[in-house]
């Protein structure tokens, strides 16, 4: 997997999209807080509009060295989507060097096919294939999770479990083995990302 | 007309009147100032003119904006409500009166009326009905029944089937107003019902028994252009249509002012 | 009245991770605010139910730290209910505030009119969205008119346009201040992406030099005094309101001295100056830094206070300046009340116009703009 030198770069402008209800804007909430927390700067806005009841779920975030200025951006460096859905508006926010992981089970040969028209840095990931057979559909997102903390600084692991944990801490209490099966599914995206 | 005195030759002013203020700028025969008059006294009963906030609205209410020694606001057509409810909310020891006419009431202001009522809010509404918005120049009101003296924007008539008809307030307001609130409608050819009716409705304030609610049906022989005679002979026959009454929702009503 | 202190002030407190509308909240608590009367509409919606939150069971309510008084909210029918409740609220005495957007701004121009002609300190916090009529629930700089000049009144408000989430917080406080201080309708005029945003913040108590104290405007030391407050809005005469709008322009200018905010940005040496407000100007001065690095001589002038402008500072501004920029996320609605500031400056003050001083318009209605389309516009017409 190369690596988009998040490091290095003064800040990495993040996009997820995904169907209202698959878990993106808390994926977007706990990683950013967590950058914060680990003295990154952040900042972290969902797409809000009228349609946001039952509509695709999109949301930017930032990590940086540097303040941020505006919670939006023009083009992403990072492009994480898992609609499986026609969303063309949504692509303007590819750009030639915008990195694009996709999810090999949910997007239309289609949609792949537009989005590698606008970007040749498109990688697959098996996030849903591995949820559904090893895990369950609720631990799609934490998969995500996982990936995007292994590409963005390997050193946000402890802080983006600790923040999960929190987040997920009333569905904890209702059921015990979610969060064993959370740590699982965060370590199995996690993992992915040392190809 | 300066001091009140003892002596029964020049009329005893309430002592919450703002003398400076007088004589008072309603039109002459209005009803207003026979309220105004009759709420007086009952400040003066109660002893409440230091504790009393006084809003009124824009309309022929807006003449009594420096009426009293009571500390008074002008607000916004319909609005009068909304700025009690937050008063009162913000100082509930206080005594606060919405003194509003039947547009203020019952048209631009009817949703805060209503919402006043379905949250039962501390306050006391004094709506003065005389079929017409005064102020403006005498146009149709949401309380112009068919017969009465025409207004200017429904000359012919206040025709039902085009305009809908007229709201019973008080009645309107029986339906949704929680238990405990007091609803009535007096009018001003019986100042002493009047002051009754307003004096129990602000004790029913200072007791926190929820909304006290008063409509006073009311002369405007400058827009009814009517003598005095046919004023009143109007306001007899307009209690036929508005009815006078009191009730506390929940409990037993009183429908005939002959009983007062 | 201590002079304002300029947006640079840095809190001293722990760094927190928290929403725009929750930052809101926050400050309005920090600054002695008891009374919340309210609306939903997006995108401020989330100060109403982050106050919820704060004050907890209405029965059992939280205390405000200042005051020690119980908190309050009341969600009302309308807009027009909840503008003219927190009049209510704010002439029994206590510090009270609203929040709204778009179509409820313009319902609660009746209410802010009525405060501006009764000179009663609301607070509001406009979260703007997309202009023209309902619009997107998202973003824009479309309300600037409407807040700083509606209703049928003279602009007798202050106005604050907050640059990112630290002055959202810093100026919310010093809203309630300036608005209690002064008495005049007071608005804090930021926009969906401030107030949809999660970003970093420090939210630390009111400095005690900042406070200003609220005090009943009915029923209050007069009445104690046996003497009556009678307010009037509706005047019989034209002589009589001339006299009181003049009597409130009067007092509007002796107050701007001391309530009037701005921020100018390497603009000593500046040819050029850009002129952006609120998340714009945070773009813009990103921009400045850009241009600065390849040997542009430019600038940012950015106003904090829509209303009262800052008239000094930008008297020199346009003494300097050989093109100034205008950038908003509007058709001009910025640029128009400076530009005519800037007449004002010209023909009054006797400031003489820079001879080929020009002007070039970035315009983007609604849309956000970025620090690079500043860069480039810039560069373009210099």
């Amino acid at each position: 997997m190369k690596r988009n030198n998040s490091r290095t770069a003064a800040s990495l402008k993040i996009i997820l999209v995904g169907e209202g209800g698959q878990g993106i804007q808390s994926v977007a909430k706990i990683l950013s807080r967590a950058a914060f927390g680990q003295k990154y700067h952040a900042s972290y806005i969902p797409n809000f509009g009228t349609e946001q009841r039952g509509g695709i779920s999109l949301s930017f975030v930032q990590i940086s060295h540097r303040p941020i200025v505006s919670p939006k951006f023009k083009y992403a460096d990072l492009f994480v989507i898992v609609l499986n859905r026609d969303i063309d508006r949504i692509l303007r926010y590819i750009s030639p060097q915008t990195h694009v992981l996709y999810d090999t089970d949910l997007l239309k040969k289609s949609t792949v096919g537009k989005i590698s028209q606008r970007s040749q840095n498109i990688l697959p990931i098996p996030a849903f294939h591995e949820a559904t057979t090893t895990f369950s559909e609720r631990s799609f997102n934490v998969i995500i999770l996982g990936i995007l903390t292994g590409l963005v600084d390997k050193k946000l692991r402890r802080a983006v479990i600790t923040g999960m944990d929190t987040k997920f801490e009333k569905y904890y209490k209702k059921d015990a083995s979610l969060e064993k099966m959370n740590h699982a599914a965060f370590e199995t995206g996690f993992k992915m990302t040392r190809n | 007309m300066s001091t009140r005195t003892k002596k029964t030759t020049q009329p005893s002013f309430p002592a919450c009147y703002k003398v400076s203020s007088k004589p008072h700028k309603f039109c002459p025969g209005c009803g207003h100032p026979v309220a105004l008059h009759e709420l007086g006294v009952v400040i003066d009963t109660l002893k409440i003119q230091d504790s009393t906030a006084f809003l009124i609205d824009i309309g022929c209410s807006l003449l009594a904006w420096d009426f009293f020694d009571v500390d008074t606001s002008q607000t916004h057509h319909g609005r009068t409500i909304p700025v009690a409810t937050g008063f009162k909310r913000a100082n509930p020891t206080s005594t606060v009166i919405a003194y509003l006419g039947d547009g203020g009431g019952y048209a631009i202001g009817m949703q805060h009326l209503v919402h006043a009522a379905l949250r039962n809010e501390n306050i006391t509404v004094i709506i003065i009905n005389n079929l017409n918005y005064g102020m403006t120049g005498g146009q149709m009101a949401p309380t112009t029944i068919e017969d009465q003296p025409p207004t200017t924007t429904a000359p012919f008539s206040r025709f039902e089937d085009i305009y809908g008809h007229a709201i019973k307030g008080p009645e309107m307001l029986r339906t949704i107003a929680t238990d405990g609130a007091y609803l009535a409608r007096t009018s001003t050819d019986n100042p002493v019902h009047v002051r009754m009716t307003l004096q129990k409705a602000l004790i029913h304030q200072k007791q926190n028994n929820g909304l006290s609610f008063v409509e006073v049906l009311s002369y405007c022989p400058n827009n009814w252009k009517t003598n005095a005679k046919e004023t009143l002979t109007w306001l007899q026959k307009f209690k036929t249509e508005y009815p006078i009454f009191e009730e506390i929702i929940g409990q037993n009503k009183t429908g005939d002012e002959t009983k007062q | 009245m201590p002079k304002p202190r300029k947006n640079s002030q840095k809190r001293q407190g722990t760094r927190d991770f928290i929403q725009g509308n929750a930052i809101v909240a926050n400050a309005a608590l920090a600054a002695g605010a008891t009374h919340f009367f309210g609306y939903p509409i997006t995108p401020s919606t989330e100060i109403f139910e982050n106050w919820v939150r704060i004050v907890g069971d209405p029965h059992n309510p939280a205390r405000s730290p200042i005051t020690k008084e119980p908190l309050h909210y009341l969600q009302c029918e309308d807009e027009m209910a909840s503008g003219f409740a927190m009049i209510g609220a704010c002439m029994a005495g206590k510090k009270t505030f609203t929040a709204t957007a778009g179509p409820g701004n313009i319902l609660m121009q009746d209410a802010f009119s009525a405060a501006e002609a009764l000179r009663i300190p609301t607070v509001a916090v406009i979260m703007q969205r997309g202009g023209l009529s309902t619009s997107t629930v998202i973003y824009s700089q479309e309300e600037v008119t409407l807040t700083t000049f509606g209703g049928n009144g003279e602009g007798f408000r202050i106005v604050y346009s907050p640059s990112g989430l630290q002055e959202l917080y810093n100026y919310v406080i010093k809203a309630f201040n300036s608005a209690w201080a002064y008495r005049y309708p007071t608005f804090v005029l930021a926009d969906g992406y401030q107030g949809k945003m999660e970003g970093e913040v420090v939210c630390s108590p009111m400095k005690k030099s900042e406070y200003i104290e609220s005090e009943p405007i009915l029923l209050g030391k007069s009445r104690k005094k046996g003497k009556s407050t009678n307010l009037r809005n509706c005047y019989d005469q034209e002589e009589e309101i001339n006299a009181v709008i003049e009597e409130y322009k009067a007092d509007f200018a002796r107050d701007s001295k001391k309530i009037a905010e701005s921020e100018s940005y390497r603009t000593r040496d500046a040819h050029t100056v850009i002129i952006a407000h609120g998340i714009v100007g945070t773009a813009a001065k990103v921009a400045v830094d850009t241009l600065r690095a390849n040997s542009a001589k430019v600038g940012l002038w950015r106003p904090i206070t829509l209303r009262p402008l800052d008239t000094s500072s930008l008297t020199q501004i346009v003494r300097i300046a050989k093109k100034i920029i205008f950038i908003e996320s509007a058709l001009g609605q910025m640029a128009r009340i400076v530009n005519d500031e800037i007449m004002n400056i010209y023909s009054i003050k006797s400031v003489t116009h820079p001879t080929s001083q020009k002007v070039a318009n970035f315009f983007k209605p609604a849309i956000g703009i970025t620090p690079q389309e500043i860069t480039d516009f810039v560069l373009k017409n210099t």
